[in-house]
This record gives C-alpha cells, structure tokens and sequence, in this order.
C-alpha cells in the first residue's frame, strides 16, 4: 500500500493542482468514460486525462472571462465526461462548483434545484447543449432569468496562452456538496481543497492498488457525493480511471452495472445496500452465467444499512460468476467529505448485540440468537478523530456506550454556506468540558475494539437507498399537490425492523373534508410519496385541526408525534394503515 | 359478421393474458399475492416505488417489444390502465402474443 501511496505522493494544494500534475504525468490514459451499452463498447466515449484537461481548460477559459473567482456556479448534467469537465473548469477558474441534479421529471427535483440554485447564489449554470430546452424551460418556470446558461460541449478551446487563476489556498471553498437539508432549508456543505486532498487520499489507501489499476465503475449520481467523491474525484486526483453509467441505465437493467465491471476489468465499485438487492433479483441465470466478476476486488457498500442477508444473496448468487471482491462496508457523511469509517476484509465482522441492552444505550454480547441484533462494523475512524458523545449531556462516552458520533479532524467540512449559526450548531460544538471544535453528525453508534458500529440516528431523515428525504419535504409536497391537505402536517420516519428501510408515517389536520373522501385522500397520500420520493408509507392519519403538535412557535413536534403514534394515543379521523 | 366476432373474441383474451401476466409480475415486485391485486387499484398503494416501476416498464418492453417512456406506470398507475394502454398499441401487442403463453 505504501509503495502505491509514494508513487503518486502530491505535492499539489489544491485539487486543480493535484488534477493537472496527473495530466503531466500519463496524459493519454483514460481518465473517463460514459458507458452507454457494456454490452456494444462503440458507444462507450472514453476521454484521456490530456483530453479532459483540454476540455476543463475550455470551460475555465469562458468563465475566466465572465465570473470573478469565489462566484458560485450550478453545474446540472446527467453523467458524462462533460460533467468533469465542467466540474474541473470550475477550479481550474476559480470559481465554485455547485453540482445538482438535472431540473426533469418530477416538480419536486425542479423546486430542489431553484433552491440550491437560490441558497448559493449562482448567477450561471453549466450544462450539455443537448439539455438545453430543459434548462430554458426550468429558468423560466422558476423565474430564475438572472442565471445565464452556458452550454460547455459546444465552447470553443482555451486560448493558447489563458492566464491561469491564481493558485487557491488549501483553507478556500472548492465546491459546495448540497446533500443536506429540506428543500426549503437546502444546505450547501462548504468543501476545503484539504477536505477532499485528505479524503481522496484515505480512499485511495484503502484501494491498496497501484494507479493504473484502479478502475471504478460508478452508477451513482454525480451530484451525490458517493459518487462524485468517491467515485469520479478521487480516481483523478491519483491517476485511475472511472467508467460511468446514467443511473438510469442501472435502475432499468442492474446487469448493466455489472456486465461494465466485467467488460472493463474494473477493480473497485460501490453502491449502497438496495443495489446489491436488485442485482440478486433482476438479474437473469442467463446473464450471470455470462459475467465474469473476477477483477473486482473491492465492493464498498454504503450511505444506508447494510443488509447482511442481501449481502451473503448477492456472494451466493455470483460467486460462480468470479465474484470474489473483499467486502467494505463504510460510515461517511457529506458534512465530512465522504469517507469516515471503514473496513475491508474478506468477511464482514458481526457483532450479536443484546436488543434490550442497546434499546437502554449500551452494547452487551448476547448468545442469545433471539435476543440479538446483528450490526456491521464500519471499521475504525480513518484520520479522524471520531468520539461518541451523549447528546443530553454532551459528555464524551466510553466503548460499547451508544452515543451520536462527533468528528474532528482534516476531513470535516468548513460549514454550510452562508448559514453562520447553523454552521456553528453543526460543526463547532464542544462537549461539557470544553473540548472542541467537532462535527455533530446526528447519527448515534458505539466503539468496539476501536471499530465503529452504528446503530441508529438521531436527526429526522429518511433514508431510502441512500438518499436522504427530508420530513419537511414531504409535508411542503403535500401541500402544494393536494388541495385538500392544505392544514399542517407532520411526516416522521418509522425506522424499519432490523435491516429493513424506513417508511414514513403521514399525520395531516383536515379541515372541511368529507368522511367519505378520506380513504381515496389516504390513497393520494401513498401515491404521491411513492412517486415524487419513492418512499414507502406505512400509515396516513388524518387528525382534527390541533391534533398535530407543535411548538410555541409553531414548529412540528415530529418525535412527539412518532412516539404518540407508537404508543397508539392519537386519535384520527381516519387511519390509512398499509 | 363472424370474422368481427371472432377479433373481438381475440381481444379479449390478449386483455386477460396481459392482466394475468401484469398481476403477476407486479406482484413479484411488490412483493404481495398475485390473489390480492385489485386491477383498479394503483400500483403504489401495494408498495410499487420508483424503482419497480422501472422494473415493471422495462419487462413490458423486454416482452411486447414496445419503447415506454420510465413514467409509465405513473401515467397509468393500475393494472387495467396500463393494459388499455398496451392494447392501444395492438398490433405490436398481438404480434407478441405467443409470449404470453
């Protein structure tokens, strides 16, 4: 691992720094391909490190001449090459990249980017010309017609001699990561050039391959940071190469993701839990007996549970394919780059956890098969400081103690964007004797042997296949989709049992409807949540005006009403149970 | 006179085919007993999620050979709309009907 390590020691500051000493170094591997079909490679547009150097070089050209370095750029593509071009032309600019999705489908992923869009203040968004009815159609909906669009395929190339932007300092902004906080709180996570320095460094160690034989494959989304981060970043700034897929391409045929592992001999890919799932479901004994997994040797599984008996489907089914890859499971959050936590070996370490014991806060071994739960380690902390804290308290806790994780070190992020207070909150908290700063992650776990295992979390979100939805979200949905559910709502997370995922509970106040009408309103309930945030709702109840509690100053009691509800002390008008 | 007889008599047999053969498969999906699925009910309220119905849209096209765009099931969320729909498109339909069998 070290001999890799020194083979690409950096020397660079920043991460445009850090990019172009690679172009220097093998300007003609590939840095990065869009597969279209691994089963048909002529469709496949591969671009080498020089090439996405001289396309970056383009795109920091134009906005050289029309942003002032520190401006906010919204960058929304689907995944490409074009997209780390644009994304690289950011920092070889100066400027910050702000990824986000691309405004289609649903109203709720249009109203998400304004928002992000609003929140950091991009006065231009990049994008491919082949989106370009989109974006026009997106600005004018939204009334954005201060963002001026500048499709980047179709720029001309960097002047010879383009003045390059002054060389940032480690501490300055590189790009904002906007996977925190509702929609009407979007929350953009202010990354440092050290923050993802470091984190591409950790990530690379655990790799443990030269350079030239990393190979990823990534079907997540780019503006996520599993993916970007860990998946498109990081092999750059070493010198690998990463081969996308549209994550469209892989919810319709999971085979894809993997045929493209086998096809380009790819070595590392990660996911979290539900696609190892439906590769076990959806894929056919046909197409397993066609696949050959044997160069994969490291499968990360990540931002959700990690489901133990989806894992050992997922070996059972494609081990006579080759699949031999050693398994990583890892804790990491956007707050601190990406990666945490993590541990790679060929098998899992479980520990049985007494459930009452770790209901009361405390991990205690149980031989108890009834009486056990079962929890992954993530691993030790990676160049972290990683303490867990009782939240009440704020007192630091010893091993086996369930407390929220708090983080210190070069990996956690400056803040949130424009968001002092809150940035403070989050990620300048001290415990009860002073000791700080750290980041409060809002997740809760406990220390075994120096490994972390995490149990739960503390913040109200739902989980569903690693995305993060956010209650508030869903309350503003319906609102604005049902006309009869105009009164105040509160949705909070039903945690699923054992490894099961998260549902979500609806209580909604309702004013002036007909009896007769509830079942069908129950009905809309499910369906817009199901599509608008593919979630799955387990109760819809609706409740006389009052019932929802909230504070003095009219804030929903989500935790309230879920332990009511639990407890069965609400007393609806009508329950929608699935 | 017979020969209209005899393609309403086809139709109707392609229509329960591909109800049969779309509860099934969305079952499978959700998870649920083929028996419980209620042809006017909308899929979502059995669990069908983004994802699934991906899944559901691309076995209709691996099956019938037609192009649908992903929001399909969203469109026409139940059963008995999705095979109004299909049935729109006849021609190809019927030209995969021995795949039902």
């Amino acid at each position: 691992m070290s001999a890799a390590t020194t083979a690409t020691a950096t020397t660079a500051n920043s991460v445009a720094g850090a990019f172009r000493e690679r172009v220097r170094e093998h300007g003609d591997r590939l840095a990065v391909a869009l597969v279209r079909d691994p089963d048909d490679p002529s469709t496949t547009e591969s671009w080498t490190y020089r090439r996405l150097h001289d396309e970056a070089s383009a795109v920091a050209a134009h906005l050289g001449s029309r942003s002032r370095p520190g401006d906010r750029v919204l960058l929304t593509y689907p995944s490409g090459p074009d997209f780390a071009a644009a994304f690289l032309g950011c920092l070889y600019a100066g400027v910050v990249a702000v990824p986000a999705p691309l405004p289609v489908r649903s109203a709720q992923q249009k109203r998400r980017v304004s928002a992000i869009a609003t929140d950091a203040g991009a006065a231009v968004v990049l994008a491919h010309s082949s989106d370009r009815d989109v974006v026009a159609q997106w600005l004018s909906d939204e009334e954005l017609a201060g963002i001026v669009p500048v499709f980047t395929d179709i720029l001309p190339p960097a002047p010879a001699h383009t003045p390059a932007a002054p060389e940032p300092g480690p501490e300055s902004v590189a790009f904002l990561q906007y996977t925190s906080g509702s929609t009407g709180d979007a929350k953009g996570v202010a990354l440092t050039h050290d923050n993802i320095l470091t984190n591409a460094r950790i990530l690379f160690e655990i790799t443990a391959l030269p350079p030239a034989e990393i190979r990823l494959v990534c079907w997540l989304p780019l503006y996520h940071d599993m993916g970007l981060i860990g998946q498109l970043l990081s092999p750059l700034l070493v010198g690998g190469t990463t081969y996308l897929l549209d994550p469209a391409t892989f919810v319709r045929r999971p085979y894809s993701w993997l045929r493209t592992i086998d096809r380009y001999r790819a070595t590392v890919s990660a996911a979290p839990d539900f696609a190892f799932g439906l590769c076990v479901e959806r894929i056919s004994d046909e197409d397993v007996a066609r696949l050959d997994l044997s160069s994969w040797t490291m499968a990360t599984n990540g931002a959700d549970w990690l489901n133990l008996s989806t894992m050992q489907r997922f070996i059972d089914r494609f081990s006579p394919a080759g699949f031999r890859a050693e398994l990583c499971p890892a804790y990491g959050l956007a707050e601190a780059t990406l990666i945490v936590a993590s541990r790679r070996a060929g098998t899992l370490r479980v520990l049985d956890a007494d459930r009452g014991a770790l209901d009361a806060g405390r991990f205690e071994p149980t031989g108890s098969a009834e009486a056990a739960k079962k929890i992954v380690s993530c691993g030790p902390p990676l160049e972290i400081d990683l303490e867990l804290v009782d939240p009440d308290t704020l007192t630091p806790l010893p091993d086996h103690q369930v407390g929220e994780i708090w983080l210190r070190g070069r990996s956690v992020a400056l803040g949130y964007w424009g968001r002092p207070d809150q940035t403070r909150q989050l990620f300048h908290a001290t415990t009860a004797a002073g000791d700080g700063p750290y980041l409060r992650t809002g997740d809760l776990g406990f220390r075994h042997d120096g490994e972390l295992y995490v149990t739960g979390r503390i913040k109200e979100i739902i989980v569903v296949r690693g995305l993060k939805i956010y209650p508030q979200d869903i309350e503003s949905a319906l609102r604005a989709e049902l006309p009869d559910l105009a009164g105040v709502s509160a949705a909070f997370r039903l945690p699923g049992a054992d490894d099961e995922p998260d549902r979500v509970v609806l209580t909604h106040e309702i004013r002036q409807v007909p009896t007769e009408r509830l079942p069908e309103l129950a009905q809309d309930v499910v369906h817009l949540v199901a599509r608008e945030f593919g979630a799955q709702v387990a109760a819809v109840l609706f409740l006389r005006p009052g019932q929802v509690l909230r504070t003095t100053s009219g804030k929903v009691k989500r935790v309230e009403m879920r332990e009511h509800f639990l407890a069965g002390t609400l007393r609806p008008i009508y329950q929608h149970t699935r | 006179m017979s020969t209209r007889n005899e393609a309403r008599g086809r139709q109707q047999v392609d229509a329960e085919q591909l109800r049969g053969w779309l509860v099934a498969r969305a079952a499978r999906y959700v998870r649920m007993d083929a028996a419980d699925v209620d042809c006017d009910l909308a899929l979502s309220q059995y669990g069908m999620d983004s994802v699934s119905a991906v899944a559901i849209a691309v076995d209709l096209e691996d099956t019938f050979g037609v192009v649908l765009d992903v929001d399909t099931l969203w469109k026409y969320p139940t059963v008995n709309q999705v095979v109004e729909m299909l049935l729109s498109l006849r021609p190809g339909v019927r030209d995969q009907r021995e795949e039902l069998r």
